[in-house]
């Protein structure tokens, strides 16, 4: 062998120790990467980086680092899990920033698809008199509350122009069942027209499952239409809640539920609850109520500041009540998971999933860019086209700002790319507001303009007295803290991901 | 068992190629060799190459195609592959009673592994392994159900890597195959591209990755910067749809922060195949190294667990290697697979006492210079004997 | 009334404002550069406020001013990072890095193309 290539062989070939292959040298000090911090309580705080992975650190670890006080020896556990996880570079910046940007892609992968909910409502009838209901009450007989086929046929024509593959056509109401038979012909045409442009094509069916019957419920079986129920916890608070004229909404929801799942299966129905000033003060009873019936899980909702829900003092609380309430609700559940068995609290798993894992979460009420228009869309009984459901219940105030057109004239490029929805953009985005441009949750949260609009009267928000944001970073705080100190909580949480 | 012998080679090429038989008819096709005892006299087939361990007289042989004086032919098989080689060596290079064959592409390496079990040889062999392994490719039998590529470093030998890959494709459509590599040389996206454009959907990359953090993989493969080429390989090789499998071999270097590499895959190539986790072998480098590696295996059973079931329950595919299931605790003996290659498969004495000998994968040979003190037998099966099942118990505790 | 001054050599303009923004609701504010390079800020509670409140405020306001300056150190300093990071995630590989360093064995022949 040629003598040159031996002393290569023999320098490449000596073996090194770990010391030799340090690469801190060539930049000192260390160079930060991007990333924001947050103080979960006296003792810790969380350090998040660009996609949303974080590391729970000793209060005044953040200042150490971004001070450059970090000694790669003295700290050297600490140093490796930043350098690992993209908050320090010992380079200008991570050799690993393609990887970096692949992550950030994927965090906002539920983009790529566009809109898929696509809601029809499809009556504004109904029979209860819930006080918190945004939609007005409308009884029975008056018809020209229904959606006429014509516009049915136009809402779905315009779903079939989604570049999503998969789509969701769910009829809300008023009541839904109450239309039943324009249900039926809107299905039939949607799987007609599914065929014709290679679309799947989920349906939903929101009803208060008072009008349930054989027919309807065959019907959903052969179709494999689900159902979404309200129900609001045990039976003092659901029919305080919805009141209906000469029954128990309670009875015929728990009734409807059973009926549901014996003939269409146990996961074909979902129940949502909503939480009105009565839910405030039992949050343990509506989580028993929704674990002894049988549920994966409960979403621990507040109740949405529109519509007629904002007239009636009966709804006006404070986010701390909620947030109190949130607590004592999720404490019951994870009691729940100790002692009994997986049982998911909604608002958690999807935070928890934006945390804890890589994948990206599309939730229409909670993500940046916002949900409205980029994920869902609702076709109003008259023919109205709005950003999202809560845009439509404005509308019932007379409030038109979220009203992006008519199925009678719009056409999809004008609803979905026109004026108002290029105004709308300028500011769903929490990355470029005010408030939420610094926020360490950021990529945890999201950006809502229609909650802004409806309760500030301003689309961009002010960050401050949101409740939107007050609730978000509370909740997020308080997870962080419960995985920080309970490890068995820690576990219970990770089972809860979606994978 | 042995895979290489010496004999006198007599009219035969260097690097010729043949299929071994104790039948005389096979000898109608051209590519056989029969393996005579001691009579060479094989009638009409005269002119057939014959392989003995007789010493035959150079006279009697004539002009005629033998290899005589081999120290062994008992170790070969029928229908096995040998190459005829250098200075009388007889190489096995297919055996097709054997599911872990192995195609040597060269021993050169851009990595230099603290316990590499097949240390580097800087000569340039390119050439000479390509020539075999494409004539080799169309001697395998068609059925052959997986062929492992391996070195050194495969991709030192570039393009005809693809022409390899290509060609098994076309010839043995039916093959699976794995290539263990260091994943290196996929940083560049082109030789990514390359790869993928051959297209073959069996094929299958082991890479290792011994770590979150830098600078403890790049001690380990003794390389620098070779972490960071390594991950941006696998990414590289993931924008094509290439199937990955992550490697990591269990020892005291890699052992601190395997819950954190495990997190790290999670978070970062979620979309790798699958993750293998190694126990390691006592040949090669390792033994040089021994101090700086050496953990018995009982010793990090924690960690390993958190790591398994940390993957596992975010529905990554996890597998055990070359650990034997005494020393493992009993929740994850799912994960343990039968891995050691036949060829160096070895079990103790110990073990042949153990009810579960037929289900465990044994240990390596070269365990004898070192193993774990606490391989034990099993009188029960510890899946048998319980009632209910304690995620924390240990196999051995319910013997 | 809580009164703050703060070295502008020290506090950015931009922490000292994007952290007063969470205050702006409750207290009316005012920011002033004075000629020795000082911010004088002061917050006066637009409804009243026990004394104990208004201290906790100013020690929570204390501790604000020096995480939202810390945010704008990493701000400034990854600006151009997250521009990259951003362009790289939209991108179609065009802006992909090299590979670092070297990566050829001992015989040094290059193996790529």
């Amino acid at each position: 062998m040629d003598s040159n290539i031996l002393s290569l062989r023999k320098e490449f070939r000596k073996f090194r120790n770990l010391d030799y292959y340090d690469q801190s040298e060539s930049r000192q000090p260390y160079s930060l990467m991007p990333f924001n911090f947050h103080r979960i309580n006296d003792d810790l705080e969380v350090l998040i980086n660009e996609v949303g992975d974080f590391l729970l650190v000793p209060t005044g670890t953040a200042g150490r680092i971004i001070n450059k006080e970090l000694d790669k020896e003295y700290d050297s556990s600490l140093y490796a899990d930043l350098l690992s996880n993209f908050f320090i570079s010992e380079s200008a910046y991570s050799p690993l920033i393609d990887l970096l940007a692949t992550r950030y892609r994927t965090k906002k992968l539920f983009l790529e698809n566009f809109t898929s909910l696509h809601i029809f409502v499809i009556s504004l009838r109904c029979e209860h008199t819930c006080h918190y209901c945004q939609v007005s009450r409308v009884t029975q007989d008056r018809s020209k509350y229904d959606m006429s086929r014509e516009h049915i046929d136009r809402g779905i024509e315009l779903m079939m122009k989604s570049p999503n593959p998969n789509v969701t056509m769910e009829f809300q109401g008023g009541e839904a069942l109450l239309a039943f038979d324009n249900i039926k012909y809107a299905i039939g045409k949607a799987q007609e027209q599914a065929y014709k442009y290679r679309k799947n094509v989920n349906y939903v069916i929101c009803t208060n499952l008072a009008l349930i019957n054989d027919e309807i419920l065959q019907f959903c079986k052969l179709n494999d239409v689900l159902i979404s129920t309200s129900l609001d916890g045990p039976k003092h608070v659901h029919d305080s809640n919805r009141h209906k004229p000469h029954a128990s909404s309670y009875e015929l929801t728990i009734q409807g539920i059973k009926r549901v799942k014996e003939v269409l299966g146990n996961d074909s129905v979902s129940a949502l609850m909503t939480t009105s000033k009565l839910s405030l003060d039992h949050p343990t009873e509506i989580v028993d109520e929704y674990f002894n019936l049988g549920f994966q899980g409960i979403f621990l909702r507040n109740i949405s500041p529109y519509g007629f829900a904002l007239r009636t003092e009966k709804n006006r609380y404070l986010t701390k009540e909620y947030l109190d309430f949130f607590k004592k609700g999720l404490q019951r559940i994870i009691e729940i998971n100790k002692n009994e068995r997986r049982f998911v609290e909604g608002l958690s798993q999807i935070l928890l999933t934006k945390m804890l894992t890589p994948m990206n979460v599309g939730f229409v009420d909670m993500q940046s860019p916002s949900g409205i228009i980029n994920g869902v869309i609702v076709f109003n009984y008259d023919g109205g086209i709005y950003a999202s459901d809560e845009s439509r219940m404005l509308a019932e105030e007379r409030d038109f700002t979220f009203k992006l057109g008519h199925l009678d004239e719009t056409s999809y490029d004008e609803v979905f790319f026109g004026d108002k929805a290029n105004k709308i953009s300028a500011v769903w985005a929490n990355e470029s507001l005010a408030g939420c441009a610094d926020c360490a949750f950021q990529q945890y949260c999201g950006a809502d303009p229609v909650h802004n609009w409806a309760t500030q009267g301003d689309l961009y928000g002010y960050r401050p007295t949101s409740s939107f944001c007050e609730k978000n970073m509370e909740i997020i705080r308080y997870l962080f803290e419960l995985m920080a100190t309970d490890q068995d909580v820690k576990e219970i949480f990770e089972s809860w991901i979606r994978i | 068992m042995i895979l290489k012998t010496k004999g006198e080679t007599h009219n035969i090429p260097e690097g010729t190629l043949v299929r071994v038989t104790r039948y005389r008819n096979k000898l109608e096709d051209k590519s056989y060799a029969y393996i005579a005892e001691c009579d060479i006299d094989i009638g009409p087939y005269v002119n057939k190459p014959i392989l003995t361990t007789a010493n035959i007289n150079t006279e009697t042989i004539g002009s005629r195609p033998v290899v005589c004086k081999m120290s062994s032919t008992d170790h070969l098989a029928e229908d096995d592959i040998v190459l005829i080689g250098q200075r009388g060596n007889i190489r096995t290079l297919y055996r097709p009673q054997s599911i872990s064959n192995v195609m040597f592409i060269t021993e050169r390496c851009n990595s230099n592994c603290l316990m590499c079990s097949q240390p580097p040889m800087d000569n340039d062999d390119l050439d000479f392994h390509y020539d075999i392994n494409s004539r080799l490719i169309s001697m395998i039998p068609k059925d052959c159900p997986e062929i492992t590529l391996t070195g050194g470093e495969p991709t030192i030998l570039g393009n005809r890597l693809c022409d390899l890959i290509n060609q098994i494709k076309n010839e043995l459509p039916r093959t699976e195959v794995h290539m263990l590599t260091n994943g290196r040389s996929f940083a560049y996206n082109k030789v990514a591209e390359r790869l993928a454009q051959v297209n073959n959907p069996r094929l299958m990359l082991g890479i290792p990755l011994y770590s979150d953090y830098y600078q403890i993989h790049d001690y380990v493969v003794q390389a620098k910067d070779a972490f960071y080429q390594t991950v941006m390989g696998i990414q590289n090789l993931k924008r094509y749809d290439i199937r990955v499998e992550i490697r990591v071999v269990l020892h005291k270097a890699t052992i601190p922060r395997l819950q954190k590499l495990a997190e790290f895959i999670f978070k970062n190539l979620p979309f790798v195949d699958q993750i293998v986790l190694m126990g390691l072998e006592i040949t090669g480098y390792t033994k040089a190294n021994l101090n700086d590696l050496w953990i018995d295996p009982k010793d990090y059973m924690d960690e390993l667990r958190n790591a398994v079931n940390y993957l596992a329950k975010r529905k990554m595919k996890v597998a055990i290697y070359n650990t034997p299931l005494c020393l493992l605790p009993l929740d994850i003996w799912d994960y343990a697979r039968q891995s050691i290659s036949d060829w160096k498969n070895i079990y103790f004495e110990e073990c042949e006492k153990c009810m579960l000998i037929n289900e465990c994968g044994g240990l390596f040979e070269s365990a004898l210079k070192r193993h774990s003190n606490h391989i034990k037998a099993f009188k029960e099966d510890p899946r048998t004997t319980l009632s209910g099942s304690s995620e924390k118990l240990l196999a051995c505790d319910a013997v | 009334m809580i009164n703050a001054v703060l070295d502008s050599k020290v506090y950015s303009k931009n922490a000292i404002i994007k952290c007063l923004y969470w205050y702006s609701s409750n207290f009316e504010i005012s920011v002033e550069l004075d000629e020795k390079g000082y911010y004088n800020i002061t917050l006066k509670p637009k409804s009243d406020l026990p004394e104990e409140e208004i201290e906790s405020i100013r020690k929570k306001l204390n501790q604000d001013f020096q995480d939202y300056n810390l945010r704008d150190v990493v701000a400034q300093e990854t600006k151009t990072i997250r521009e990259l990071l951003i362009a790289k995630a939209f991108s179609h590989g065009e802006f992909d890095e090299d590979p670092p360093g070297m990566m050829e064995d001992p015989l040094g022949i290059k193996f790529l193309e």
